[in-house]
């Protein structure tokens, strides 16, 4: 027997699971070829899609459409869900390591672009490797403190 | 997940809706899954999504 507390809005919000993980491989590999070649118009880009991820959800990112279109439909099967919320914050907090990396990269302050860069590549990589969303455990932290 | 069980009764809760019962209750991260046996004591959690041997092992030892 299973009931449910939520609203129906709040139900209308959960996605797969295992997308935000595919992502993240993306968003791994992508933070790592910006770091390797220094190139700005690479995190530019990353950045770019941390702001949809952030605005409009992980789902609607050209990660999340590639996981959508190509991945879901050759995964067996039945999906995991997950709040959206969490991961969405979570893009929200990529982004602006992404935006800072941006600005350092073209203000050519190089060691704020490749710090930012890392501390945005090391959580990706854990999101990717371990299935550990280190903003999504912030979240409901944050929330708990501030609302 | 769903599990045929009569005797099983499975609530989900929204956390961000309920921010108090989070606050009483130390909920850090979602989902949380919390096992209650019949008189309303906690006897188990699990962080995260839980496997589904978790969760039958977490109801075999309520019984």
């Amino acid at each position: 027997m299973s009931e449910v507390l939520d609203t129906p809005e709040v139900r209308k919000i959960y996605i797969d699971a295992r997308g935000p993980r595919f992502a993240a491989t993306i968003t791994a590999t992508v933070l790592a070829v910006a770091l390797v070649t220094q190139n700005k118009w690479v995190i530019l880009v990353q950045a770019l899609i941390f702001f949809i991820g952030a605005v409009r959800g992980p789902q609607f990112t050209p990660y999340g459409l590639i996981f959508k279109k190509f991945v879901k439909p050759r995964l067996q099967k039945e999906a995991p869900t997950e709040d959206v919320r969490p991961p969405k914050f979570a893009q929200a907090v990529g982004f602006i390591f992404a935006l800072v990396a941006t600005i350092g990269a073209f203000a050519e302050a190089d060691l704020v672009f490749t710090i930012a860069t890392g501390f945005a590549l090391a959580a990706a990589f854990l999101n990717s490797a371990f299935n550990y969303c280190l903003g999504c455990e912030m979240y409901l932290l944050i929330i708990r403190f501030t609302k | 997940m769903v599990i045929p069980m009569t005797d099983v009764k499975h609530i989900h809760i929204d956390a961000e809706s309920h921010l108090e019962l989070v606050r009483e209750l130390d909920i850090r991260s979602t989902p949380t899954t919390i096992f209650i046996d019949k008189d309303g004591g906690e006897v188990g959690r699990a962080a995260g999504t839980p496997k589904r041997e978790q969760v039958l092992a977490a109801l075999a030892a309520i019984q």
